[in-house]
């Protein structure tokens, strides 16, 4: 019965049950413990009551462990109380008993980390230091004390035996009790019928061979002796088969078994011990058998941590071919020599596509295939080869590329990211990752940032129109009126030709500036945003400000500049940074539309050090009202009819050129926009 | 009947215009004065007497051309206004009739009728001087 250890208070049914099941354990453990008595010898040659007591304290949980006393003692009274001991070393021997069990329970919960499992040289060796040796050798002290003052034996023989006794009987019953009592059931209904068959066979084996121990003698000693050497030798094959493939609860139970038929034979003076005093006979089984256990032991739990360790590799082996069969993208692990040592199904599938197909094969040299892939004119397989041969030798520790591949069934983007294998031997893991999608879904983005931008752009030159008319109407103004004043001064009854000749002038300078209004119009309506090249910020700023400059007469607000002396070269999109600029200034001349006369003013500062250059256009409108963390968000807008996407776009395209972009609102009155861009090399202000 | 002869005075923030209706101005023979701001252009006319005209832009930075119409009406000057502008809508219009000004341009402008409007302008200014 498997002790469980329940933690419901309320289980009574639980504790009577162990309760009477100790009780009986101790009390048949006491009748096996006195039948295995020599006769005419005090000490039995195996007690198995103390052993018992460990045995159930090891499987209960120590707040039970009284209980598990109290109900022993009931039968070790009626038992060893009825052999004729007076009550008191009845009573001390109960106690010595139960020291030994608490001495080895104890100790084993506090030294080994699985107290009921024998499946380690580990775990074998705290179980014989603390349960075969420790426990027994001192409790044995406190047995022969009892006995000695009590029954008057000498104190060091009754220690002795004492000793020998309880280190064979918990050699060989703890391990086969606890093994039984936590695995037993388990193996009856997980053991397939070969291993029924074999359990089976070697049980009828055991039996055999203990049943041949117990026939009569034969009349010639030393025809006798010799057969009983040969039978007690078939005893060794028995249990080491039981240790090797049926590991330490096998060899235990089979210990067990051999150790009770021995005894058994020889309380019946038969068997290979037959013929010395009983003293004797008892002191020559058990040093017989404890040397024999204790390898045996030893053994099964070695193979027991080698099958275990097999099979962890096993299931380490499975679940990472499972994860590597899982993943998406291929995988190629590859040796020191850039050989391949394996590969996932993913690899198998992108390396069919390929022409030629790619390796994937064990033992095929991946790098030279890149090579030559690159002699067949594939440039980026050079730089792969030279790169992963870094990975592989472990000089690189990071590698990656990409490179389009031109397949029947389309071109696909592959990334390949390489990075070495963690172990001695070196090599690398190479990932291949198909990202032809999600490049296309950027490109889509990309493309419908850009028209979103354009869109905007178009949007804010069309508000311009009035501005734009203002801005081409004067020198229109210009170059009619100079023309028909220069042909009033060629008509004149002295013509007067350093006049015409100014008027001309005056027509060329206006058409140039004429020109240079549909040249900006042009630049800011083109759809796509250029070429990125050197741009001076504070030019660029100082351009989109007389643009504008029409508008804010229109508005009747004062722009203003104050842009730091010299130019600030930044790299960049002209076309998207005259957006940017454009959008402030915009937003600013529309704050204070609607301000007193003092407040309608927009100022446009830079400044710059070594590094940056910082625009800032200062307004005194009405502020953000507490939404300055929601002034770049996409289509939020306080103006009526306004898409909100200006400041968005800014943010966008201010973060495209490494910058950062601002929105606060001023101390007194109104708000400030500013944007930062890092200086190009020569960008110095 | 004031001793000077009739001058012009070309108001305009834009340099190219003020060159321009100038060099036209000056070509038909009249006496220009040129001024890049209504401020600059009212603190020359200061309190003196002057016959002529005004040639007046109404989009101006700072001070408007309405903005100067007001300033020359609180002072009692009686100049006669041309008023020019890029915007050639109805609105400026009537606001610049309302405003007292005696014609009305919009840029571009044919020189017969910037020199017709002015002509008519000095007439004016000649018989309020009588």
């Amino acid at each position: 019965m498997a002790v469980e250890d329940t933690r419901s208070p309320h289980n009574l049914l639980r504790l009577v049950s162990l309760g009477l099941f100790v009780a009986a354990a101790y009390y048949g453990g006491t009748v096996v413990g006195l039948a295995l008595k020599l006769p005419e010898a005090t000490p039995s040659v195996m007690w198995p009551p103390n052993s018992i007591l460990t045995s159930v304290l090891l499987l209960t949980r120590p707040a039970w462990w009284p209980i598990v006393f109290l109900s022993a003692l009931p039968s070790h009274v009626a038992l060893v109380g009825s052999a004729g001991w007076p009550m008191p070393l009845v009573l001390a021997l109960f106690a010595t008993n139960c020291s030994e069990a608490l001495i080895a329970a104890g100790g084993l919960r506090r030294l080994s980390d699985a107290p009921t499992r024998f499946d380690s040289l580990r775990r074998v060796g705290v179980f014989v230091g603390v349960a075969v040796i420790a426990a027994p050798f001192l409790s044995s002290f406190l047995d022969a004390g009892a006995v000695a003052m009590i029954g008057g034996e000498p104190f060091w023989l009754v220690w002795r035996s004492r000793l020998f006794s309880n280190s064979l009987t918990a050699l060989t019953v703890v391990p086969a009790f606890v093994m039984v009592g936590t695995s037993g059931l388990t193996w009856l209904r997980t053991a397939t019928r070969q291993q029924f068959v074999e359990a089976a066979l070697l049980a009828a084996s055991i039996i055999v061979v203990g049943t041949l121990l117990l026939r009569p003698a034969a009349p010639d000693p030393m025809t006798s002796a010799l057969a009983d050497i040969a039978t007690l030798a078939w005893f060794l094959p028995l249990l080491v088969w039981a240790a090797l493939r049926f590991g330490p609860g096998g060899a235990s139970v089979a210990l067990l078994s051999a150790s009770l038929c021995l005894v058994a034979a020889a309380v019946r003076n038969q068997g290979p011990f037959r013929g010395l005093p009983p003293a004797d006979t008892t002191v020559a089984l058990q040093l017989f058998l404890i040397p024999i256990a204790l390898p045996l032991l030893a053994a099964a739990s070695l193979v027991e941590e080698r099958r275990q360790n097999e099979q962890h590799l096993r299931a380490s082996e499975a679940m990472k071919s499972s994860i590597l069969a899982s993943l998406t993208k291929g995988v190629v692990v590859l040796d020191r020599d850039g050989r391949i040592i394996t590969v996932n199904d993913a690899w198998r599938r992108m390396a069919r596509g390929d022409t030629p197909p790619a390796p994937t094969e064990a033992g095929a040299d991946y790098i030279e295939f890149c090579r030559g892939a690159a002699r067949s004119g594939k440039p980026w397989a050079a730089e792969a080869a030279a790169g992963f041969e870094a990975v592989v030798l472990g000089t690189r520790h990071d590698f990656w590329i990409e490179h389009t591949s031109q397949r029947p069934d389309g071109d696909r983007t592959i990334v390949i990211r390489g990075a070495p294998l963690d172990r001695a031997e070196g090599g690398a893991v190479l990932t291949h990752t198909d990202v032809s999608d999600q490049r296309r879904a950027e490109l889509e983005a990309q493309r419908a940032r850009s028209e979103l931008a354009h869109v905007a752009r178009v949007s804010t030159v069309g508000a311009l129109t009035a501005s734009i008319a203002h801005q081409l109407n004067q020198p229109l103004t210009g170059i009619l009126t100079n023309a028909q004043a220069a042909t009033r001064w060629l008509k004149g009854d002295s013509p007067a030709l350093d006049e015409a000749l100014a008027s001309l002038d005056d027509i060329v300078d206006d058409d140039r500036r004429a020109s240079d209004v549909i040249v900006r119009m042009r630049e800011l309506l083109r759809h796509d945003g250029g070429s990125v090249a050197e741009v001076d910020v504070n030019a660029l700023v100082g351009g989109v400000a007389r643009l504008l400059s029409s508008d804010a007469i229109i508005r009747n607000v004062e722009l203003e500049l104050q842009l730091e002396p010299g130019p600030a070269v930044v790299r960049g999109d002209r076309v998207q940074l005259q957006q940017v600029v454009l959008n402030l200034i915009v937003n600013g001349l529309e704050a204070v539309a609607d301000r007193s006369p003092v407040d309608r003013r927009v100022i446009v500062r830079s400044r710059s050090d070594r590094r940056f250059v910082e625009v800032s256009v200062v307004d005194r409108g009405a502020g953000f009202n507490g939404a300055e963390d929601r002034a770049f968000d996409a289509f939020y807008t306080t103006k009526p009819g306004g898409m909100g996407l200006g400041l968005s776009i800014a943010k966008s395209i201010v973060q495209a050129h490494g910058g950062v972009i601002l929105a606060a609102n001023n101390r007194q009155s109104g708000a400030t926009v500013s944007f930062r861009l890092p200086l190009g090399p020569d960008g110095a202000a | 009947m004031t001793a000077h002869s009739p001058t012009i005075f070309v108001v305009d923030d834009d340099l190219s215009v003020r060159r321009a209706v100038t060099g036209l101005l000056r070509s038909a023979g009249f006496r220009v004065e040129a001024y890049q701001s209504g401020r600059e252009f009212l603190d020359a006319l200061g309190v003196r007497p002057r016959r002529g005209c005004v040639v007046l832009d109404v989009r101006m930075p700072g001070m408007s051309g309405f903005d100067v119409l007001e300033c020359l009406a609180a002072r009692g000057r009686t100049l006669p206004v041309i008023l020019v502008t890029g915007d050639g809508d109805a609105t400026t219009a009537v606001r610049a009739a309302n405003a007292g000004c005696s014609t009305f341009l919009a840029k571009p402008f044919e020189d017969e009728a910037l020199l017709d409007a002015i002509r008519r302008a000095l007439q004016q200014d000649d018989a309020g001087a009588v």
